[in-house]
């Protein structure tokens, strides 16, 4: 369920005929006249809420002889309130959206035909371009550092700059033996 | 004598405008947000006519006849969109929306009705 349903389902049950509907479908499949002359409110009115519940993925209808029978959308029900606490939210999904476009837009702008035209003064758009060159360093690998550095020289002239910065960066760890790339 | 009329009909609006407001508040005390904003939708309508009633009286200058008449054309005139709007609704089977339109087209109705026994002496 995601977060924008989850909140019509809730802004749906916040009602109390709506859940006196409910609680009469948890006993057993009805019509609307039934359940109009049960709760004491309108056919249409309940035909009204009905709707509403049936947006909110909550009821659903079928055809039963002369009768439209209305029944509980019981899997929404089996849902555990924690469930749907713990779905990513929707807001994480467009933000992560919003990450892939903007760190997409940085490497378009940085890279031309593969190579790295300036290495970037913002640490966070610098960051972006170090990850892309990682990518072409292999995991469980060690490389010398002259290895490093004709790989980095592939991206950018200045592979010092590069390569002190990758391990800052922790994309490349080193000790005597030599350089090998971080996994995330 | 058609002083008395409308001031009956402008008691009538006040009463039914009072009565949906505190069906309103029941309803919202009752958790039943939705019926409650039901009584808002049948008291605007109730506030709607009364308000044609006072332009009524105001163009008619005092002729009874044309009163009536500038109430009743208002009366047919104005609900024909609420008709278009529920006939669209039940297209789509859109209970939801034809519930709304259907409280208007009724409460319109009852209005029509009082307002005729009101204004033929009726009452």
């Amino acid at each position: 369920m995601t977060e924008t349903d989850a909140i019509r389902l809730f802004k749906c049950l916040s009602d109390k005929s709506r859940l006196q509907i409910l609680k009469s479908l948890a006993i057993e499949d009805m019509y609307v006249e039934r359940l109009a002359e049960r709760l004491g409110i309108t056919a249409p009115t309940v035909s009204f809420h009905l709707k509403k519940l049936a947006d909110a993925g909550a009821v659903t209808s079928y055809k039963s002889q002369y009768y439209m029978m209305y029944s509980l959308k019981k899997d929404i029900f089996e849902t555990s309130i924690l469930e749907i606490l713990q779905e990513e939210s929707d807001e994480a999904e467009a933000q992560a959206q919003r990450d892939a476009a903007y760190r997409q837009k940085v490497i378009d702008t940085f890279f031309e035909y593969g190579r790295l035209k300036a290495i970037p003064a913002q640490l966070k758009k610098e960051r972006i371009v170090l990850e892309v060159i990682a990518q072409a360093f292999e995991y469980d690998r060690i490389y010398t550092e002259r290895e490093v550095n004709i790989i980095i020289a592939d991206f950018h002239d200045d592979f010092c700059t590069i390569r002190r910065d990758m391990v800052g960066e922790q994309l490349l760890e080193r000790d005597t033996k030599g350089y090998w790339r971080v996994k995330p | 004598m058609m002083e008395q009329k409308v001031s009956k009909l402008n008691h009538y609006f006040e009463e039914q405008i009072a009565m949906c407001g505190r069906r309103n508040k029941e309803l919202l005390i009752d958790e039943r947000t939705d019926e409650a904003d039901f009584e808002k939708v049948k008291a605007n309508v109730y506030d709607i006519f009364r308000t044609i009633l006072s332009v009524a009286v105001k163009t008619g200058k005092g002729d009874s006849n044309a009163v009536r008449r500038f109430f009743v054309q208002k009366s047919e005139q104005i609900p024909s969109s609420w008709e278009t709007a529920y006939d669209n609704a039940k297209q789509h089977n859109d209970a939801v929306k034809m519930r709304l339109e259907q409280i208007k087209l009724d409460t319109i109705n009852e209005i029509k009705e009082n307002f005729t026994k009101i204004w033929e002496g009726a009452e």
